[in-house]
Formats: structure tokens, C-alpha cells, sequence
């Protein structure tokens, strides 16, 4: 590491892709990188470009999610030139015996196909190896900071990171608070919140829920129907402690996908205590996502036993509007329709009560 | 002219009427409904060009109808609805007061004849859905996503290729005393397995038959995949007038199955009583243009925005006879073009 041997004030400028783990992670990214002194530049939020350079450099049997990393990495590439590293984590196991789908594994591998790549920033979790402090090490080391410095920001990402999820747990919006952490501004609700008369569970990845461009902005949609969105990141974290077992009967069989399993926590409360606290359930789910089809299947026979109302959506990069729209509507007057008919008062904002200890 | 459909909208006295329009992929259907739901006189046609084109079609032949039958005279339009893939471009243009989508207006309209209807099975000219009600509720609905495979288009396409009407397709079908099996996954494939099986000496009868079975099977796999199809059950749509597929949903499905008498105006009569009922709760002026809509020219444009990357395809439609008025424009994904001042 020439740079840091000389002394010079230079900070390393480190490129992050808008797209999968950063509608996740991103808060605790910035705050670790900029806690071991780098500039971090973001890549723009997707558009039909990113998108259609994606399509064009993705192969085989990708996912939408996987081919617009690959526009955003383009994208941010061809702004940037000046990148001294693209930050690529690869985010194995983030707790024990629960995987992410092996398109995330391969990433900082298969992310070199593409042209022009700068050196890719490694940043390795695996529980089930190692805990997420050495892997903040080996990051720091890569930037040339000492153990010391690494786990010190680390434990500052964290807390940082935990600030941000208790803002979700009150309520807050992941674009929301993603805006937020981007300016540097204090997490605070914003005065005008949405409210409707319905209330629904938007199920999904992050980066299907909250990348608008390709969802078709589908929860401002929702909202445009009088219907108040809620998303896993805005449930109680204790819902979320104990495992999924799947079927009862089989031995314990854990879902051995992260995100899916966390899906199915999520619907748990809301096929027992939970299940007249919201009027619907949607599942985004994005063309050729094997773990999600899955699951989907699992979740609508559940709803089915209870009796909530249940719509898949795939979607995948040639979703056209109308279809979509036309989907929407119809799920939310069926709703409505029905909490007419059974006589129910329309939610506006009310609490919903988390029963703890469950 | 003008002065009949004038008086049919304003004038007092008379008795109330609402119109359901359907414009669809295929055909358009319009139904001029009273107040205690009967139906008064309807239009179906193929569609034309555009959908502007197919309303102004249907609002002419409406016209003629009502012009030919002097009891409608004593009814006025009081409020319109439109449904359909172009639920919104027809409001904008006739006038509507009200847009749904087909899923809602098919279950209205089954549901006034059928109240105890618990699976409403739907195939049209290019789509086909599913909606399953417990109670007098909607509970479930499906439509066709990627594949149009045993629409009606499909099977209109088949018909011309076997060198039959499509009309005299069903008795086909029930004549045949061994159905074939043809593959029904995909058109395509069900397309060269038919060819396949003709020139293998199949007769007509035979295919036919195995053709409705076919579809039928991958209505079931694709659209009703993982519902509870209960009775009573009802067959709407284009397609329900074929009575092959009646009897292969019957095998299927092992109970009967129902198919009404309007049974390709239910989305359009499902509108009419919507907005009925719209009316009756608000009472509200309608912003129906009137019957004379056939005699309006209307044009649409569409652009690209350019603003960001996004490039987003803007529509609008004017009107060329009032100052080249924008009526409604739509397509950007930022909004900005939706305001029309």
C-alpha cells in the first residue's frame, strides 16, 4: 500500500452499487468504511439504462436483482474511473445454519467479468467461520488500518446499524431512512405519514421492495390505493429469534435460506396472534428466484387456514405496468369490499399490538 | 341524431339508466342497465384500431339501438362506468365516472344473477382469470401472467386453420367419441402436436375434442393452480360460448358447470352495476359525455420525455375540436406529466 507509507492525506475512494445487499446493509457499510477513512461514491438509483446494461451483461439463469448489480457496478464504473476499489461483500452466513442464496456468495467473483473493474474491496461474513470483527480486520487490513482501528469501527457500524433498526422497528420506511443515512441527518419520522384504510404486510428481498424502478414503484402504488404498507423491517425483533421449523413432523427441518426464513418469521405472528392486525398479504417476488417460489407456496397455503388475503406478484424486467396495475386494484377492492361487508372500521394508523414474549 | 342523445342524458322525468363499458383486448361490450339491474340493450364488437376507435363504435351502435326501440327513449343516462385493459383510456374519452378493473366487475355481475357463486371461471379473447368468492366475498383471484395459451384468440386462430367456423368449433368437440391427447403446455407446442396428430388421420372430431382438454388442463395448471374450485361454478367469457370446453371444464371438474345469459357482457353489465350503486351512494353529476362521443374526434400522441434516463413513453389524447384540449395524458413514472395544465 503505496499511498499510506508516504503519509499523504489521500483517502482511498471506494465505489458501492446501489442494488441487492445495499437495501440491506448499507448504513452499517458507510458508517464502517467512514469510520476506516474512505470516501464512499453510490451509484444512482437504477433506471431503465442500468437495467438495460445489466440485461446485456448478465447471462444464463440470473435473476432481475443479480443483472441490475451488474448495470449499477457499469454505471458507477463509468462515473467514477477513479475508483481505487469496488466494495463487493461477500455475505455468506450471517447466522448459524442459515445461508444466502449462492448468487450472493459468487458475487465478488463473478463481478470480474465485467469490463474495467477496479480491485475489489473484500469484505467476508461468515459466522459459521469466523465472527464479523475478524472479518472487519480483514477489511481494515486491505486499507491499511490496524486491528485496533478495524474492530473500533466495527463496533461503531454496529451501533449505528442498531439505531437504524430501532428506527425501522418505530415505524420509519427503509427509503426513508436510507435517505436519511445518506445526508448524514438524524433518524426522525417525517411529519406527513401515509395513511389509509387498509393495512398491508409487503413481503419480499429488500431489493425487490425497495428499488422502485424495477418494482414499478409499487409500494407508492399501494399507498395511492389508501393502503398503509408494512415490511418485515418495520416488525419487532424478538419475532425474528426463533427458527422456522417448516414441517414438524420431518425432524426439525430448518429453512435453510436467510432471507426466506426471515420472510417466514415475519408471517408467523400473523397466522396466530398477529392475524387481525393487517387485511392482506402481498409476496413480491422476482422472475426465476428459486428459494421464493418456494416459500410462496408454503405462505399461501398458510393464509389460506386463516383466511387472509393472499396475491403473488412475479416480476421480472419486462413487467408491464398495466398488468401489474391491474392486479393491484383488484386485490385492494377485494379487500375492501370485504371489510365493507363484514361491517369493519376502516384502520387508519391504528397500532398495531405486538404481543412480546411470544 | 344529436338531439336524442341529448335528451336521453339531461332530460327530467325520465327514468335512470347506467352503462357498463368492457373494452378489452379482443372485443368491446357495452350494456345500458335500469335500476333494478335487468339489462336494456348491449353492443358487442370486435374491436377496432384502437380502443378510442371501439368506443366510439360501440356509443354509435348503442345510439341506433336506441333510436330503433322507442321505449328506450324514456330512460337517461345517468352515470357511466368502464372496465377492461383500457378501463382508463375509455373513461377518459366516453366520460367515465368510474374505473375497475375486470376481476371486480366480472364477480359484481355474476354475483347479481349467481349470489351463491363460489368459483367464477373467466376466459376471454386473450386473457382468462380465475375468482374464487366464499360467502358472498371475493376471497382469491388469478389471471393468466406470461402465457395466453387457451384463450380465445388461440383457439379463433385453430379454427381457421382446420377450415371450420368458430362457431360450429363445439359441436365438434362433443361429437367426438375419442378426444385425443394433445399436448397443452404451450400453444406452440399444442399447435404442431395438432398438425402432428392430422396428418396421423386423426378426424377433426377427435382433435378438437383433445384441443379443449388440453386447455382446459392448462387453465387448471396455470390459472387455478392451488385453488379450491367449489361449486356452484360459472363459465364466462368469449370462450364459454364453446360448448367443447364447457364439457371438458364438466370433466374436469366433475360437477356442473354454469354459464349465464350474458355470458360475454358480464364485465360490462358487473360496470353498469357498479356504478349504480356508485350513484345511488353519492348522487353525483355524471361527466358523461353522451351517446354523441361517436361523433367527437379524439386523437392520441405519444412522446418520450427525456428528462432522465428513464425516458419514459408519454400519452395524451386531445381533442382536436376544442382546441386541441388534452383530455388525459399518462406514462411518466415521476408524475410530472400527469397534471394537464
Amino acid at each position: 500500500m503505496e499511498l499510506s507509507t508516504t503519509g499523504d492525506k489521500k483517502r482511498y475512494k471506494v465505489g458501492i452499487p446501489r442494488a441487492l445487499h445495499y437495501y440491506r446493509y448499507y448504513p452499517f457499510w458507510k458508517k464502517l468504511l467512514e469510520e476506516l477513512d474512505v470516501e464512499i461514491v453510490l451509484s444512482p438509483p437504477t433506471n431503465k439504462k442500468i437495467v438495460e446494461e445489466g440485461v446485456t451483461h448478465g447471462f444464463g439463469e440470473l435473476c432481475i436483482p443479480v443483472k441490475i448489480y451488474y448495470g449499477q457496478v457499469l454505471k458507477l464504473v463509468e462515473n467514477n474511473p477513479d475508483l481505487d476499489f469496488l466494495f463487493v461483500p461477500r455475505y455468506v452466513s450471517e447466522v448459524p445454519e442459515s445461508y444466502f442464496c449462492p448468487k450472493f456468495l459468487s458475487l465478488p467473483d463473478v463481478i470480474k467479468i465485467l469490463p474495467e473493474v477496479p480491485k475489489i474491496l473484500n469484505f467476508e461474513v461468515n459466522v459459521k467461520e469466523f465472527p464479523i470483527s475478524t472479518s472487519a480486520i480483514e477489511l481494515g487490513k486491505q486499507l491499511g488500518k490496524g486491528q485496533t482501528a478495524s474492530v473500533d469501527a466495527y463496533k461503531k457500524a454496529q451501533k449505528y446499524f442498531d439505531e437504524y433498526h430501532n428506527f425501522l422497528r418505530d415505524g420509519g420506511s427503509v427509503n426513508h431512512a436510507l435517505r436519511l443515512v445518506h445526508r448524514n441527518l438524524p433518524f426522525k419520522l417525517p411529519k406527513k405519514q401515509t395513511k389509509g384504510d387498509l393495512r398491508f404486510l409487503l413481503l419480499g428481498h429488500a431489493y425487490n421492495i425497495f428499488d422502485s424502478f424495477i418494482n414499478l414503484d409499487f409500494i407508492k402504488k399501494l399507498h395511492e390505493q389508501g393502503v398503509e404498507v408494512l415490511t418485515i423491517e418495520n416488525l419487532p425483533e424478538y419475532l425474528f429469534k426463533k427458527p422456522v421449523i417448516v414441517n414438524p413432523r420431518g425432524g426439525i427441518l430448518r429453512n435453510y435460506w436467510r432471507h426466506e426464513e426471515e420472510i417466514m418469521q415475519a408471517i408467523r405472528f400473523f397466522l396466530t396472534k398477529g392475524k387481525n392486525e393487517i387485511d392482506g398479504v402481498i409476496f413480491l417476488i422476482s422472475f426465476a428466484c428459486g428459494p421464493d417460489s418456494l416459500i410462496s407456496e408454503l405462505i399461501m397455503r398458510d393464509m389460506k387456514v386463516v383466511g387472509l388475503p393472499f396475491l403473488e406478484i412475479t416480476m421480472d424486467e419486462h413487467s408491464g405496468e398495466a398488468g401489474m396495475m391491474t392486479r393491484i386494484e383488484s386485490f385492494v377492492e377485494m379487500v375492501r369490499r370485504k371489510r365493507k361487508k363484514l361491517g369493519l372500521e376502516p384502520r387508519w394508523k391504528s397500532k398495531i399490538k405486538f404481543y412480546e414474549g411470544t | 341524431m344529436v338531439e336524442v342523445s341529448d335528451k336521453l342524458k339531461t332530460e327530467e322525468g325520465k327514468k335512470d339508466a347506467f352503462l357498463g363499458i368492457d373494452i378489452g383486448s379482443v372485443s368491446c361490450k357495452f350494456v345500458l342497465m335500469d335500476r333494478n339491474g335487468e339489462v336494456l340493450t348491449s353492443v358487442f364488437l370486435r374491436n377496432r384500431g384502437s380502443p378510442i376507435d371501439s368506443a366510439k363504435a360501440g356509443m354509435a351502435e348503442l345510439r341506433d339501438k336506441i333510436q330503433a326501440e322507442p321505449d328506450l327513449l324514456n330512460y337517461a343516462i345517468k352515470c357511466c362506468g368502464t372496465t377492461g385493459s383500457a378501463r382508463y383510456l375509455t373513461k377518459a374519452v366516453v366520460g367515465g365516472d368510474l374505473a375497475k378493473t375486470e376481476i371486480i366487475a366480472h364477480a359484481v355481475a355474476t354475483q347479481s344473477m349467481y349470489p351463491d357463486v363460489r368459483t367464477i371461471l373467466e376466459i376471454g379473447g386473450q386473457d382468462s382469470k380465475i375468482i374464487i368468492l366464499r360467502d358472498d366475498i371475493i376471497v382469491d383471484f388469478a389471471m393468466n401472467s406470461v402465457c395466453a395459451a387457451g384463450t380465445g384468440s388461440f383457439l379463433d386462430h385453430q379454427a381457421a386453420r382446420l377450415g371450420i367456423p368458430i362457431e360450429d368449433f363445439g359441436d365438434y368437440a362433443v361429437r367426438s367419441e375419442n378426444p385425443v391427447s394433445i399436448a397443452g403446455r404451450c400453444t406452440v407446442f399444442a399447435e404442431s402436436d395438432m398438425i402432428h396428430k392430422q396428418n396421423a388421420g386423426y378426424s377433426k372430431e377427435d382433435i378438437i375434442a383433445g384441443l379443449c382438454d388440453s386447455l382446459v388442463r392448462n387453465y387448471m395448471n396455470n390459472v387455478g393452480k392451488g385453488k379450491e374450485l367449489d361449486e356452484p361454478v360459472v363459465f364466462q367469457g368469449g370462450v364459454s360460448y364453446n360448448k367443447g370446453i364447457i364439457q371438458a371444464f364438466e370433466r374436469h371438474l366433475g360437477c356442473k358447470v354454469i354459464v349465464p345469459k350474458y355470458n360475454v357482457l358480464m364485465g360490462a353489465l358487473g360496470m353498469a352495476i357498479l356504478v349504480r350503486d356508485y350513484y345511488v351512494e353519492h348522487g353525483s353529476e355524471t361527466v358523461f359525455r353522451g351517446l354523441e362521443v361517436s361523433d367527437i374526434e379524439f386523437k392520441t400522441t405519444t412522446f418520450y420525455c427525456g428528462d432522465c434516463p428513464n425516458n419514459c413513453e408519454i400519452v395524451q389524447v386531445r381533442m382536436p375540436e376544442q382546441d386541441n384540449k388534452i383530455i388525459a395524458r399518462w406514462g411518466s413514472r415521476c408524475g410530472k406529466w400527469d397534471q394537464l395544465t
